[in-house]
């Protein structure tokens, strides 16, 4: 071998060590970059002017500094850590004020983007979330609101549940729980206080104005009251039916009420059970009420959809990309419900009481009746950060179409039969589908009429139409 | 055959070394990754030098170093299912800083922490230097205990909003609250009032009748609630040209009183100075970087012309840089303490007058305050009447007694912070708390008193009169 020919070797070999050690550097850069981006989100074919009534937001001017969110993050977070004093108070301990400062970060960066469904949930309000969807939790069965004044917790008994057995009454005033002072207390607090196993008991000291009809105060004070109330499990029960409209008489009994309060794990079979209640007692049609149901579960919309029918498109989704994928109706829950049927909506029935009525309207199985619905064609979903221990981020995630294709958000779902309704009703406590129905209810008088249109009875005339 | 045999232990050494080469690459890549990542959680801890000198705090460390980083590894975690979830794609990473810094910031349930964006910082720095953009007026939020019927106004107002159809849901907001202090189990919440601290002399905020202690609840006929101060900030304080519609209630006014008011740029020197008979009579309108050298300045340009006492018109004054405090107190008083700030973690430090800053003889001092003094000038006031250096005439000082810090932030943006409370140590002993409670003057002057356009000051220059002859 020549000299030459050796420093050629030589020269060879470090190149291509040098092209190695290039290519090895190039590679980690490019699987960093990689990891750091997962799966890098495609442009959606369809522009939708905002998803939300904020204002839309502003759009980069240019030569303004981009700013990335983690940077931003750990300047405020370490600012705040190393300088910030709170005026007047000392007592703030580190660790929650670091988590709220962290929970605050997160918020904002979600809500930056003005789409009201985006947003984090703290790992109380994931708690609360999946208490929601699960459909029962352990306690006494009431409401807890804040009173006018910012400082009392009025409460409000749910039907039939332990708190109202025990003789607790709509507007009462929280006192005392176990005798810890509850006036000024954090309502979480009080929840907190108030909720434990089944089958434990909680004192209550309650006060309650001797005239109900004006609010209390130095001229009608609070005389208080003990009542110990035995928990159980509750079930946040949000779908109601009966054999008959809600204060109707004995001949309508021919027709069936669902009230669906919101879409929760268990609704599909709570509507089972009702409707196989209508089918023993023949009622001959339906009326399912989803007025004022702000939705709940996408899969409880397609399982509540699936027994009405038999088979086909319940939902089409918009993925991010762009790609539409049909939700299917399972043909396993078919009912069979061959009776008309009749979906009440107002302007407050959104997202999974869209989907339903949508489906029953493209089907041909149901006529819609009421108000133009809220208009939410958006899926979110729901991510828990370190199972739910830290929280989780709801993100509007996708789109979707009735099985026609028709795009729900912003415009709603166009009932069949326009009717008005009568006027606000009081939402805050849920109303009682066994009690009387004190106000006047067109959208329902006019449900069952078209409803009686269609069974053929034609005899019958309808509670509350004139004439 | 020993060529060959040399030949394929060659090409071994060859592809071996090839090999190391590339490990040798991924792991200097990872090296120099690894020396970004802290970069990127760098500290901005730097204070903007608007007085060109850092105010009172120490180095700042950064916080990777010392603490656990899984709040860091979380938030970008969620950072990236945001971009990989969400049904849009995410263009600009910016408004997502930008809300993360906001919201931060307003879950410290303080007025006055906030985050300034680009723009907001830029027309806050112009604002200490006497160029006030937008109406022409310094406006604060103030923490107001939640209480019955305490905002019967702000009720009313939702109440017309509602019945006017325009949005059901306001109730609910109206009963949102800015911040929650929690002791046990009970808990105080608070919502914050904008106020209008001092308008601008002779800007379109005065002109158009908006007047100090003024609470602005409506912006172009939309309410203000719950974190509106920094949109308010940059509806009102920034654009330099429209107008805008403002529905303000006021003490003494049973209604809510509609003003209309145009914005541009109004200036306003910080220091001006006249003669007043034997006075010498310097306005001091912020307290913006520099500003306590100019007063030195025309101090010594009185004294030296004649002028047997200075009044120093410390009204109308509401922002400026917490560092000034001591440079001006510092020109009346020659040593000693002159406030005594409690800062982070309970620890208090005094702040020490500056020597190098006294003018020769202290002259004969009287000292303008009223509603409309707030924030440093209220700390000056304070220093001034304990020591005994200046006589206050006047009314009773705004009540801003947190000391506030300007951080610089990326993006060119700013946070301010509350770094310590003020107070002043009397000479009795004890402490004269400011936050809420203002400095009291010396003499109290009503506003109308004497049919003079400004009885304060007739007040104070015939004080000063008074000492000469």
């Amino acid at each position: 071998m020549t000299k030459r020919k050796l420093h050629l070797t030589v020269l060879a070999c470090v190149a291509a060590g040098l092209l190695a050690f290039l290519t090895g550097f190039t590679y980690s850069i490019v699987a960093a970059a990689g990891a750091r981006f997962p799966a890098a989100p495609v442009q959606v074919t369809q522009q939708d002017p905002g998803a939300s009534a904020e204002p839309a937001p502003k759009t980069p001017e240019p030569g303004r500094a981009q700013v990335q969110p983690l940077e931003m993050f750990d300047a405020v977070y370490q600012l705040v850590h190393e300088h910030f004093r709170l005026a007047g108070t000392d007592q703030w301990e580190k660790g929650k004020r670091d988590q709220a400062l962290f929970h605050a970060g997160l918020d904002g960066m979600l809500r930056s983007l003005k789409d009201p469904y985006t947003y984090f949930l703290s790992p109380d309000d994931y708690k609360y979330m999946l208490e929601q969807n699960q459909g029962h939790f352990d306690g006494i069965g009431a409401y807890l609101q804040r009173a006018l004044d910012g400082k009392h917790i009025l409460l409000g008994p749910i039907v039939g549940g332990p708190a109202a057995r025990a003789g607790l009454k709509l507007g009462d005033v929280l006192l005392k729980i176990n005798n810890v002072d509850a006036v000024g207390m954090a309502v979480d607090k009080a929840k907190d206080l108030i909720r434990g196993p089944a089958g434990t008991p909680v004192t209550l000291t309650v006060g309650r104005a001797p005239d109900s009809s004006k609010p209390f105060g130095p001229e009608n004070p609070l005389k208080p009251v003990k009542i110990v109330v035995e928990r159980a499990q509750i079930k946040t029960d949000e779908l109601e039916y009966r054999v008959g409209p809600p204060n109707g008489h004995e001949k309508e009994d021919d027709v069936g009420y669902i009230l669906l309060k919101q879409f929760q794990m268990e609704t599909g079979e709570d509507l089972d059970r009702a409707l196989s209640a209508f089918s023993k007692r023949k009622v001959k049609g339906i009326v399912l009420d989803l007025r004022n149901n702000p939705g709940g579960l996408l899969d409880s919309a397609i399982d509540v959809a699936s027994r009405f029918i038999e088979g086909g498109a319940v939902v089409i989704i918009q993925e991010s990309g762009g790609q539409r994928n049909a939700r299917n109706a399972d043909r396993g829950r078919y009912q069979r419900p061959s009776r008309p049927l009749v979906v009440l909506v107002n302007g407050s029935s959104a997202s999974a009481s869209e989907i339903v009525a949508g489906a029953l309207h493209d089907h041909g199985v149901a006529k819609i009746v009421g108000e133009t619905t809220f208009g939410k064609g958006l899926v979110q979903t729901i991510v828990p950060l370190e199972d739910g221990a830290a929280g989780a981020l709801k993100i509007t995630t996708q789109r979707y179409f009735t099985p026609k294709g028709t795009d729900v958000n912003h415009k709603g779902i166009k009932p069949d039969v326009e009717v008005e309704g009568a006027g606000s009703q009081d939402d805050n406590w849920p109303a009682d589908v066994h009690g009387p129905r004190s106000v006047k209810d067109p959208q329902l008088d006019r449900a069952l009429e078209i409803l009686r249109e269609q069974i053929g009875g034609g005899t019958h005339v309808a509670a509350g139409k004139k004439g | 055959m020993r060529i060959g045999w040399f030949r394929s232990l060659a090409v071994a050494a060859l592809l071996l070394f090839i090999v190391a080469a590339f490990a040798a690459g991924q792991a200097v890549c990872r090296v120099v990754q690894h020396g970004q990542r802290p970069n990127s959680l760098v500290m901005y801890g730097s204070v903007l030098r608007v007085a060109g000198r850092t105010p009172l705090v120490g180095p700042a460390r950064s916080l990777a170093d010392q603490t656990d980083l899984r709040p860091y590894e979380l938030f970008s975690k969620v950072e990236h299912q945001l971009h990989a979830y969400y049904v849009e794609k995410i263009q600009d990473g910016t408004p997502l800083a930008l809300g993360t810094a906001d919201w931060m910031l307003d879950s410290l349930g303080d007025p006055y922490s906030r985050f300034l964006e680009a723009e907001q910082l830029s027309a806050y720095i112009r604002r200490l230097k006497g160029d006030y953009a937008g109406i022409g007026a310094a406006l604060a939020a103030q923490r107001v205990p939640v209480r019955g019927d305490e905002d019967e106004v702000l009720r009313d107002l939702v109440r017309q909003e509602q019945e006017s159809g325009h949005r059901p849901d306001l109730l609910l907001e109206a009963e949102d609250i800015n911040a929650v202090e929690r002791d046990g189990n009970s808990e105080v919440r608070y919502r914050f009032h904008i106020v209008v601290v001092a308008t601008a002399p002779g800007g379109p905020a005065e002109t158009a009748g908006l007047r100090p202690g003024d609470v602005i609840r409506k912006v172009d006929g939309k309410l203000v609630f719950r974190r509106n101060l920094d949109s308010l900030d940059g509806l009102l304080l920034v654009p330099t040209t429209g107008r805008v519609k403002l529905t303000v209630t006021r003490k003494g006014a049973t209604k809510p009183v509609d003003l209309e008011v145009p914005l541009g740029i109004t200036h306003v020197p910080p220091v001006a100075a006249r003669r007043r008979d034997r006075a010498g009579v310097i306005a001091v309108r912020t307290l913006g970087p520099g500003v306590a050298e100019q007063v030195r300045e025309k101090v010594r340009e009185m004294v030296a012309t004649g002028a047997s006492g200075i009044v120093l018109d410390l009204r109308r004054n509401g922002e400026g840089d917490a560092a000034e405090v001591r440079s001006l107190a510092s020109v009346f008083i020659r040593d000693g303490v002159l406030l005594r700030v409690k800062e982070r973690g309970g620890q208090w430090r005094d702040v020490r007058a500056d020597a190098s800053r006294a003018v020769g003889r202290a002259p004969r001092l009287a000292v303008l305050v009223d509603g409309t003094t707030a924030g440093p000038a209220e700390a000056v006031a304070a220093a001034l009447k304990v020591r005994g250096a200046g006589r206050l005439f006047g009314a009773t000082t705004f009540g801003l007694g947190s000391r506030q810090a300007l951080f610089d932030a990326p993006g060119k943006s700013g946070v301010l912070l509350t770094t310590g409370l003020v107070t002043a140590p009397l000479p009795a002993g004890g402490l004269m708390d400011l936050e809420g409670e203002g400095v009291a003057p010396d003499v109290a002057v009503p506003p109308g008193a004497g049919g003079a356009s400004d009885p304060v000051l007739e007040r104070a220059v015939e004080w000063i009169g008074s000492g000469a002859a």
